[in-house]
């Protein structure tokens, strides 16, 4: 009865908001349900000479690593603020213990010294003396027997007691215990041995060269052994190795293999990675992951949580559970705390190693252009879930916006950005005194920044219930197109000339061979411009220059042209049009994007509707490799069926908490399919996630393997994470969390 | 409809407290677990001694500064038993001079 009732609430509270639903019922909704996020926690050693051994935690979450300097463990730390590695004086006889091995016994630790194996736990009663005063390697077997070796010989203690010894020909590098089989396992550099306590018998296992490291796998039915160039898997019972070595991996010199909830681990000179189901690897590279890539141990860090000792300190990788909506809630605050610049979005440079306590606000060519990518996602939320606070951030982003029309002196004119006066960061000639003496204003501005403003203002005006804000959005969008149909489809500068980037005027825009992507992109641009500020201004100057751009000047063919014929420009071209098109251009594609906001949206007529759709189609079918995650969500706005949904969640899913530009490397990986170079720049088969890769905007090329800086910026998720989630949500492809719905 | 929603999660609740009534009653009095508010300190020290601290504020967005003898600080790291520091704010450039 109670059973049947609550299904029945369940069922009708859910009929109930899908009957709310106000968009296409033909597309797709990916519920958010909550997903396992990992992000690092870094632990550095402070003394460069110290020397990192092994790491264990025990049942309780207490960390502790063997160095040369004795035992460590971890002190303060958290996502984005590494702790530190101190001594750890916790129980004080273990200063003066000439510990050589830690190791997990029952989830424990147990220590091995020159004297004894022995361990706090078990209220100190273990402490089972041995023979080997050089023992530095040992594991536990059944009733706190333990195997120890020295590198040249082995005892089986019990309870003080030598039960059985043996010389090695081969240095023993590792001992692991087999409890289902109750069998020992020992690594030397050429063979695996087999030790079992029951019948005294050592006998060789396996046979092979360069052995590093191994571990014992799928519950006790394997061995997989890493190696100098790359692993093998070994049958236990048989010592047979099972198919081919395999070196399909980020990096094949091996230095460590765990097995860690079913899922394969491996260590390397170049970093970490975990074998997934579907044969691929996570790569847990650079410092956004690790103190340094040189990784000496994995071991399981308790629930959600791996460890991985470096030669620089220690990481414990955290699975947090959480939905996108609780990413976009950390993102909300990544931008507000670290990335708010007298409003607008921007970028955190200068830091000191990621050190997020150092750096400042860069002023940016493109200010206005980040800006209004946040300021759309703010607008987005504030139109799904009528925040306040989204509103209010609304109102200051579009103050700053605004500001870049008054602070200099040209009517319609947006400056690229504004600084108080002498401190401009970059282009210091770009840079003019504005009337106001505190201040200086960027001139210059591009055609990037055109698009960008006229996005957001139109976002803006749709969509925000706030009369002064559509007020001021649609002023904005009159007073910049206005400035654009007076100047010739130019945008002037206070010099009285176009501006470099500024131009949409036939006469350049046609100037192009017509396979070369500025022809397309201007006349795409202008078009969704015209029609943006006819369709919140209705006058008809807007509308009579877009059709005479269409039916004249062949801008409808120039923005319809497929992308696939987009290319060089051909070798009787002018120098400029071939500069231009020597390469694909993906801030181009950020501004195709925008702009089809208003293409679309704001279309004149339902037949020229239809052919924006294909338009945007034929753009997104070029860009689906790249799984950006943006573009998914922006072709979504078409009502198209399929626009790659599963790979904008994954985008938003993969995308990193930490947004520091460490410096990444990936071209090396031996994981990876390059392709032949090409005009798109793309590198490999399949992209790798964005966890993987540099931090990059929206403009970047996500086929690019290397990058990062140092870890001396850090990026603002406004446009790069918070843009995606936020249009996903107002276009309804992304619900609110499944737990919410429920109750809303 | 959305009216039968509160008289459905009411019937629920009822169902729910009739079925521990039985254990309850051996208690003369049972404490039932609601959330109160507890305080705790996350501090930030300065690391310099021979800084004066003035006045610090929130803004809205939880941004921290405080004003001091050596210009605008904010706090750095910190979490509860593991104190931060007071950083200089070097975010906007000109407010150094």
């Amino acid at each position: 009865m109670r059973k049947q009732l609550l299904f029945t609430l369940i069922l009708s509270i859910f009929l109930f908001s899908c009957s709310e639903k106000k968009v296409p019922d033909a597309q797709t909704t990916y519920t958010d349900i909550p997903y396992r996020q990992d992000y690092s926690i870094k632990y550095n050693v402070t003394d460069s000479g110290t020397v990192l051994h092994k790491a264990y935690a025990d049942r309780n979450g207490v960390i502790q690593i063997l160095s040369s300097k004795g035992l460590l463990h971890p002190f303060s730390g958290a996502m984005l603020y590494p702790g530190t590695l101190v001594p750890d004086d916790t129980y004080r006889p273990m200063k003066d213990k000439k510990i050589a091995g830690i190791r997990l016994y029952q989830n424990q630790l147990v220590y091995l010294d020159d004297k004894a194996v022995f361990s706090n736990a078990w209220a100190g009663s273990l402490y089972s003396r041995h023979g080997l005063p050089g023992a530095a390697v040992f594991a536990g077997g059944d009733d706190f027997a333990f195997l120890i070796s020295d590198g040249s010989s082995l005892q089986y203690l019990q309870h003080s007691q030598v039960i059985w010894e043996s010389k090695s020909s081969e240095q023993v590098l590792d001992i692991a215990y087999d409890s289902m089989k109750s069998v020992f396992f020992v690594l030397t550099p050429g063979q695996i041995f087999s030790f079992s306590p029951a019948d005294k018998q050592y006998t060789p296992l396996f046979k092979a060269d360069s052995l590093i490291c191994f571990t014992i796998a799928s519950e006790g039915k394997d061995i997989i052994a890493g190696t100098h160039n790359g692993y093998i898997i070994i049958d236990a019972s048989t010592g047979k190795q099972k198919g081919e070595i395999n070196r399909k991996l980020p990096w094949t010199a091996l230095t460590a293999v765990t097995e860690i909830e079913g899922k394969l681990w491996f260590g390397s000179p170049r970093g970490a990675f975990m074998l997934k189901d579907d044969g691929k690897f996570n790569y847990y590279a650079s410092k956004r992951w690790l103190p340094s890539d040189n990784v000496k141990q994995i071991v399981n860090g308790g629930k959600d949580m791996v460890l991985i000792l470096t030669d620089a300190g220690l990481a414990k990788i955290c699975f947090k559970t959480m939905t996108l909506e609780d990413k976009a809630v950390f993102f909300d605050k990544q931008v507000r705390k670290r990335h708010i610049r007298n409003g607008f979005n921007a970028t955190l440079v200068g830091m000191k190693d990621g050190n997020l306590g150092t750096g400042h606000m860069e002023d940016s060519d493109n200010d206005g252009l980040w800006t209004s990518m946040y300021l759309g996602a703010e607008a987005f939320r504030y139109a799904v879930t009528k925040s306040p606070e989204a509103l209010q951030n609304c109102r200051e982003s579009l103050d700053a916006m605004e500001r870049l029309y008054s602070v200099n002196p040209v009517k319609g004119f947006p400056a690229r950005s504004y600084e108080r006066r002498g401190y401009k960061l970059h282009d210091p000639e770009k840079w003019i005194p504005a009337p106001d003496p505190e201040w200086d204003w960027k001139s210059t501005t591009s055609s990037d920044e055109a698009i960008g403003h006229i996005f957001v203002f139109a976002v803006l005006a749709e969509l925000v219930d706030d009369e002064a804000i559509k007020e001021r959005s649609v002023a904005l969008i009159d007073s910049l197109m206005q400035h654009v149909v007076d100047n010739d489809l130019y945008l002037v500068d206070w010099d009285g000339k176009p501006t470099l980037w500024g131009k949409w005027n036939p006469e350049y825009v046609n100037a192009r061979p017509k396979n070369v992507g500025d022809r397309k992109i201007n006349s795409s641009n202008i078009i969704a411009m015209l029609q943006t500020a006819y369709h919140f201004t209705k006058k008809e100057i807007y509308k009579e220059k877009a059709f005479e751009l269409m039916d004249k000047h062949g801008y409808l063919e120039n923005l319809m042209r497929p992308m696939k014929e987009i290319g060089p420009a051909p070798a009787d071209a002018d120098d400029w049009s071939k500069m231009l098109s020597h390469e694909w251009n993906h801030s181009d594609d950020e501004m195709y994007f925008l702009g089809y906001w208003g293409l679309y949206r704001y279309a004149f007529n339902d037949t020229l509707k239809e052919k924006y759709k294909e338009a945007i189609i034929d753009h997104w079918e070029i860009e689906r490799p790249e799984k950006e995650g943006a573009w998914n969500i922006f072709t979504a706005l078409t009502g198209t069926k399929e626009f790659d949904l599963e790979e904008a969640v994954w985008y938003l899913q993969e995308y990193p908490l930490d947004m520091i530009g460490w410096t990444v490397r990936n071209s090396e990986r031996k994981d990876i399919e390059l392709v032949e170079p090409n005009f798109r720049g793309q590198t490999t088969k399949e992209v790798l996630p964005p966890d993987e890769l540099d931090i990059s905007r929206h403009n970047g090329n996500r086929f690019d393997l290397n990058g990062g800086r140092n870890g001396n910026s850090e990026y603002s998720a406004g446009d790069i994470w918070l843009l995606p989630y936020w249009m996903g949500r107002y276009l309804e492809v992304i619900s609110a969390p499944a737990n919410k719905q429920m109750h809303r | 409809m959305k009216k039968w929603l509160p008289a459905g999660i009411a019937i629920m609740a009822l169902a729910s407290c009739l079925q521990n009534k039985a254990d309850q009653n051996q208690h003369e009095q049972v404490y039932t677990d609601v959330p109160y508010v507890q305080d705790y300190s996350i501090k930030y020290n300065i690391a310099d001694s021979g800084l004066s601290l003035y006045k610090a504020y929130a803004d809205r967005n939880g941004v921290i500064q405080v004003l001091s003898s050596k210009g605008l600080l904010h706090p750095f790291y910190g979490a509860m038993l593991y104190p931060g520091t007071l950083a200089p704010d070097d975010t906007y450039r000109p407010m150094k001079d």
